[in-house]
């Protein structure tokens, strides 16, 4: 879109947002009774539920490990998600590859080793797509974790960071997502600074890496803020009630 | 069905609660769970609803895309029915091992939509022959605890109640005419949803039909009965499933019930349909 | 279908190879940020069909044009597929079929191509709304052995730079697409070169490798795959399976940056490329190397006819010599060391050319191996333990010595 204006002169992006700014994050902690450990996390129109069923016995001889637990992970897309109708909601490559890429960063913030010679299921569901979908179903699966009383390393907060006019932009919407600048979704521990899930897509300088890296871990860090209250708050009610 | 194990005693207790008119709930025979329909909930949809029944948690979304009419009625419209049982629901369902249950749900709402002809599909007819809206119905499982059927046949009609296709206007004559689609989002029409059934499940348990069954209760029925039902309480569609059967009596008396439940729910979702619509959080 | 799984790895020898790591040393000696030996071979018959080896993994890639109607939502793009078969013979536990292995690479090639606008999808356009070119890429793995990635990245690129599609002219909404013997097909629009570069990491991200061989693969925890081109920029980066700190992201990237420069030089060099566009004609090859080739084959060509001329007029005493010297290596009279016989060819033939060729019969016939002069065909081999056999390399010799008449023995 050529007349379309990412960052206006002022500094603010189309939908408002200072560059650093991230979009609203609301979370619905347990929100399936009947899995495990569940969470809907909105941030903006992207709406994302996510759940954990587990640990629990291996469904295939072959999916046992000795040493630790076997994680199997889905992601799919609900068909009404994104604005142009997806014909299937999973199954294909870029799904299945999404799916590879969280089970791998699961397995290093999950500690696996204390649930050897068993499963655990994430499963995670894009209700509405509006740029983000992965960093934000990586957040909901967290929480779905937490939920689920699964012990982790620590959090794992991830936001995507793209550059425009050499200003890096975090916590990118649709067309943001699609826009003429490289797009980089970076899944941080917060405590540790270690980055858990990175991927790059679209050409971005050597020379620009760190800036956007560096951006894009600070976004991590106030999401982690974000979702650690409202654990808290949760933790709150149920208590409670 | 996902199918919930039970132990000989938990079966033989809902047996006898059923016979004593009293289910594990507290309710009767004929009593309905009281559900939840919100609409307009996802905003990329034409119209959407979702419905929670306890444990049961639907989403459906409604696209109209413009697209070429079915050639054996070129005068009419499409409406395509797609049912996705998400793993979310239960890990039975990863991967492709939820798409016979969902090929299966989508294939009854699409044959009771068709033998009821409650849709006037002719009014979606934009050129004939050439051009016409589709409809496509997606709906989501996200939990899955009984009742499938019949929440789905509930978000389904709530869904479309709220679609609403943008107007637009055919320029040209013969081969060269064009769809020029209205800009203005507000400018558009809704379908006339008055005329949509749903659908009504009855399980046989001993020798009771009971209306509603939680999954527990699905879990040792004999065998199920769904019935169509529209708002003025005709029957559109019937199937059994299961291995049971029942006398020509029973089966009298489950329709009548059916009949009369689904004009009840059909009352409650007009209600709703009435109120603003609410979004999710 | 009988799957056998990857030969596990034992304790002792993932201990070994990760304490060996530790002292920053490699099971097949090489360094931490070493790749192994790179060769490429371009098909010197079909265009795009491209053999890539890194170490002993080999990948083949072949490249398939054809016109289609291009899809409705982008009416200008071209298409572009990449395909990946694993063949069984690869490794014992690949299977025909599609794995998250064939998966994973087949992303990963989409987001270096497509994605970073390596290959411009609007330069294949054809008609618009009508006809574009679709690029299929079918890439074959014939051998893992550690680090298939890389390899099939620049398999792919390779076959892409080697790939010529067939000219077309469009006029109007006509177009015309001219075949092989009317018109010289034409190379694919390429903007950059993204070249893969693999890391794999140890206990926690506390040791790296560049590209992990298949031994090493069993015991790492995590990758980085980070494409990068010769213009500094990163294509695409996917990290996996292990949690890194910042500055050790921004460590790798500098050092993929060099292993980039590298692997491009590599590259250049077997497929021919030169910087300078005037020296080279359409296949890429320097105009001067064909011209080499040539002038050594009109050389080689000369010589052997002035040989053969020679021979006719030298040849019976050529060949006389000859087979006394075959005759006593066959039936050694004394038991003399066979340095002796070279003695005694330079009895005969004041001519340059002959005693040049004596001494090289001579030659041939006492030693090993030589420099190419060819030698005999009388299936001399075994006795002495030495040699007659056969390089055989030019005309020269062969073709003095063969068809003609033996002359009876003395």
């Amino acid at each position: 879109m050529a007349d379309f204006e990412y960052l206006s002169p002022e500094g603010l992006r189309s939908d408002g947002r200072r560059p650093q700014e991230l979009r609203v994050l609301s979370c619905n902690i347990s929100h399936c009774l009947q899995a495990d450990g569940s969470a809907y996390l909105q941030q903006g129109n992207t709406r994302v539920i996510a759940t954990v069923y587990g640990p629990h016995d291996v469904s295939r001889r072959s999916e046992a490990q000795h040493d630790k637990a076997f994680i199997n992970c889905q992601f799919s897309m609900a068909t009404f998600s994104t604005s142009e109708r997806k014909k299937r909601p999973t199954g294909d490559k870029s799904c299945l590859e999404t799916s590879l890429a969280l089970k791998k960063t699961f397995e290093a913030a999950i500690l696996t080793d204390t649930y050897p010679h068993s499963k655990i299921d994430i499963f995670v569901q894009i209700l509405q797509s509006d740029g983000s979908d992965k960093a934000v179903s990586i957040n909901a699966i967290t929480m779905a974790l937490i939920d689920a009383g699964i012990p982790m390393k620590d959090y794992v907060c991830a936001t995507s960071v793209t550059l425009i006019n050499d200003t890096p932009i975090v916590d990118l919407n649709y067309f943001e997502e699609r826009g003429p600048g490289p797009e980089l979704i970076v899944g941080t521990l917060p405590k540790s600074g270690k980055i858990v899930f990175l991927q790059v897509n679209s050409r971005l300088h050597i020379d620009n890496m760190e800036k956007v890296l560096k951006e894009g871990m600070n976004g991590n860090q106030r999401v982690h803020t974000i979702l650690d209250t409202l654990i808290k708050k949760h933790l709150e009610k149920s208590i409670l009630t | 069905m996902a199918d919930r194990i039970l132990s000989d005693f938990e079966i033989s207790y809902i047996k006898q609660g059923v016979l004593a008119d009293m289910r594990s709930d507290g309710r009767s025979c004929r009593d309905y769970r009281s559900f939840e329909l919100r609409s307009g909930i996802v905003s990329n949809t034409s119209g959407s609803a979702e419905i929670k029944l306890e444990r049961t948690n639907i989403l459906v979304g409604v696209k109209a895309e413009i697209g070429q009419p079915n050639p054996l009625n070129p005068n009419k419209g499409r409406i395509e029915f797609f049912v996705d049982c998400s793993a979310l629901a239960s890990p039975k369902f990863e991967g492709r091992r939820g798409e016979d249950l969902g090929r299966n749900l989508a294939h009854r709402l699409s044959d009771l939509y068709e033998n009821s002809n409650c849709i006037d599909l002719e009014s979606l007819s934009i050129i004939p022959g050439q051009d016409c809206w589709i409809i496509y119905v997606d709906a989501l499982v996200l939990e899955y605890s009984g009742g499938v059927l019949d929440c789905l046949s509930i978000a389904v009609k709530g869904a479309l109640a709220n679609t609403k296709i943008p107007k637009l206007t055919v320029i040209g004559e013969g081969e060269e005419q064009e769809i020029e689609i209205s800009d203005n989002p507000f400018d558009s029409t809704s379908i006339d949803t008055n005329n949509v059934p749903v659908f009504v499940s009855l399980s046989l348990i001993g020798n009771q039909f009971i209306v509603d069954a939680s999954h527990e209760e699905e879990a040792c029925s004999l065998c199920q009965l769904s019935v169509g039902v529209n708002h003025k309480g005709s029957i559109c569609s019937i199937l059994k499933e299961g291995a049971g059967s029942f006398k020509h009596r029973q089966y009298n008396e489950a329709i009548s019930l059916a009949s009369e439940i689904g004009v009840s729910v059909i009352e409650k979702i007009t209600l709703t349909n009435n109120t603003a619509p609410e979004k999710m959080l | 279908m009988n799957r056998s799984r990857a030969s596990a790895i034992s304790n002792c020898e993932k201990e070994f190879t990760l304490e060996a790591i530790q002292e920053r040393k490699r099971l097949d000696g090489r360094s931490v940020y070493d790749y192994r030996q790179v060769f490429i071979k371009p098909s010197p018959v079909t265009h795009g069909n491209v053999l890539v080896t890194i170490g002993e993994t080999r990948v083949q890639a072949c490249v398939g044009c054809e016109v289609v109607v291009p899809r409705p939502q982008r009416p200008t793009d071209g298409l572009l597929y990449f395909n990946v078969l694993p063949s069984p013979m690869a490794a014992p536990n690949y299977d025909i079929g599609k794995s998250s292995l064939t998966m994973r690479v087949e992303r990963l090639l989409d987001r270096c191509f497509k994605e970073s606008r390596s290959l411009d999808t609007e330069s294949l356009c054809i008609i618009a709304g009508q006809k574009v070119w679709s690029i299929r890429v079918d890439i074959h793995i014939l051998n893992d052995s550690g680090n298939i990635t890389d390899c099939c990245v620049m398999a792919s690129f390779c076959a892409l730079k080697h790939c010529r599609r067939p000219y077309v002219t469009v006029s109007g909404e006509h177009a015309t697409i001219h075949p092989v013997s009317e018109r010289e097909p034409v190379p694919l629009n390429i903007h950059h070169t993204p070249i893969c570069i693999t890391f794999g990491f140890l206990s926690e991200g506390n040791y790296l490798l560049v590209d992990p061989s298949i031994e090493e693969e069993k015991v790492l925890t995590g990758h980085l795959y980070i494409v990068m081109n010769i213009h500094r920029e990163i294509c695409t980066m996917q990290l996996e399976g292990v949690a890194l700190q910042h500055e050790e992201v921004v460590k790798c990237t500098k050092i993929a940056m060099t292993k980039v420069n590298e692997l491009n030089k590599s590259i250049n060099k077997y497929m021919g490329i030169r910087t300078n566009a005037k020296n080279m004609d359409e296949d890429g090859q320097s105009i001067l190397t064909n011209v080499l080739k040539e002038t050594t084959l009109q050389i080689d060509n000369i010589q052997t006819a002035a040989n053969v001329q020679e021979d006719r007029k030298n040849g019976k005493d050529i060949i006389q010599e000859v087979q006394e010297d075959v005759y006593e290596i066959m039936y050694p009279m004394e038991e003399e060391p066979p340095v002796t016989e070279e003695e005694e060819p330079p009895k005969t033939k004041p001519r340059d050319k002959d005693t040049d060729e004596e001494e090289e019969v001579t030659v041939t016939l006492t030693k090993d191996d030589i420099t190419g002069l060819t030698s005999i065909e009388t299936g001399l081999t075994s006795n002495t333990g030495e040699q007659t056999s056969v390089n055989r390399n030019s005309n020269k010799e062969t073709s003095g010595t063969r068809g003609r008449k033996r002359r009876k023995r003395k």
